[in-house]
């Protein structure tokens, strides 16, 4: 059985200049893991583009709010939720599907294939009152030298 | 995140450097453009060694220099962070985009 060792929860604007801001944050959470820097580097890139995604398409014509929450269990794995309350994805399919994207030429429409391949588990869940995506990744143990 | 060019021989080389993300993406790609106006014949290189991290943003930016190059000239990336790599290795890019 896993238990929730430590938790946290953050609320920013919608604003593109919170990407950075966002992912930063939830990495250094993570780091009480102990991961390696491939590891870190897993979890900062799905954030940015689950958050990435909020931005630029739950709320396409105004500003609203995303919200992070991060868990930390037992066994050495990482939790994170990121929800906005914009106005959903039509087909979670065709988002899903690389290189789609109705972002035009300035997004790779790879987001979600990359959330899916970085992170151990990946659920979308999406109406027309908001998106949630959740991210799941097990940090595995370091060998300490000489032990 | 930040954008420089040189010239190299018969290459124009851009740098970037920092952080590249969606937010960043917007201004490498018109910066990008405007350097390639500027320097209309020579062969563009792309270094990423600087690079802190990136995301799928990336791969646009790649592609928009692509696009703009394909018809008269080489382009290539180089100096590839294997953080970065690792976003390229997942999608299709490295089939037609020169990597060095």
């Amino acid at each position: 059985m896993k238990n929730i060792i430590n938790s946290m929860s953050m609320k920013f604007e919608s604003r593109s200049v919170n990407e950075a801001f966002a992912r930063q944050s939830v990495a250094i959470f993570a780091t009480q893991l102990d991961p390696n820097l491939d590891e870190i580097n897993d979890i900062k890139t799905a954030v940015s583009e689950a958050v990435t995604n909020s931005t630029v398409h739950a709320y396409p014509e105004n500003i609203g709010y995303i919200t992070i929450n991060a868990k930390i269990f037992s066994d050495n794995s990482i939790e994170i939720t990121i929800k906005d309350k914009g106005i959903g994805i039509n087909d979670i399919e065709k988002a899903c599907t690389p290189m789609f994207t109705t972002g035009g030429d300035e997004r790779s429409g790879m987001g979600f294939t990359i959330m899916d391949s970085f992170m151990d588990k990946l659920s979308i869940k999406s109406s027309q009152s908001g998106t949630t995506v959740t991210l799941m990744k097990k940090i595995s143990p370091r060998c300490t030298g000489g032990k | 995140m930040k954008i420089d060019f040189k010239k190299e021989k018969e290459n124009i080389v851009i740098y970037l450097s920092g952080e590249l993300g969606n937010f960043e993406a917007k201004e490498i790609m018109h910066e990008a453009e405007a350097i390639l106006a500027i320097y209309k014949h020579e062969d563009v290189v792309l270094d990423l060694s600087q690079l802190t991290f990136m995301d799928s943003s990336g791969i646009a930016v790649i592609m928009k220099i692509f696009k703009n190059t394909k018809d008269s000239r080489d382009f290539t990336v180089r100096n590839t962070p294997s953080m970065a790599m690792k976003v390229f290795s997942t999608t299709g890019i490295l089939k037609f985009v020169k990597f060095a």
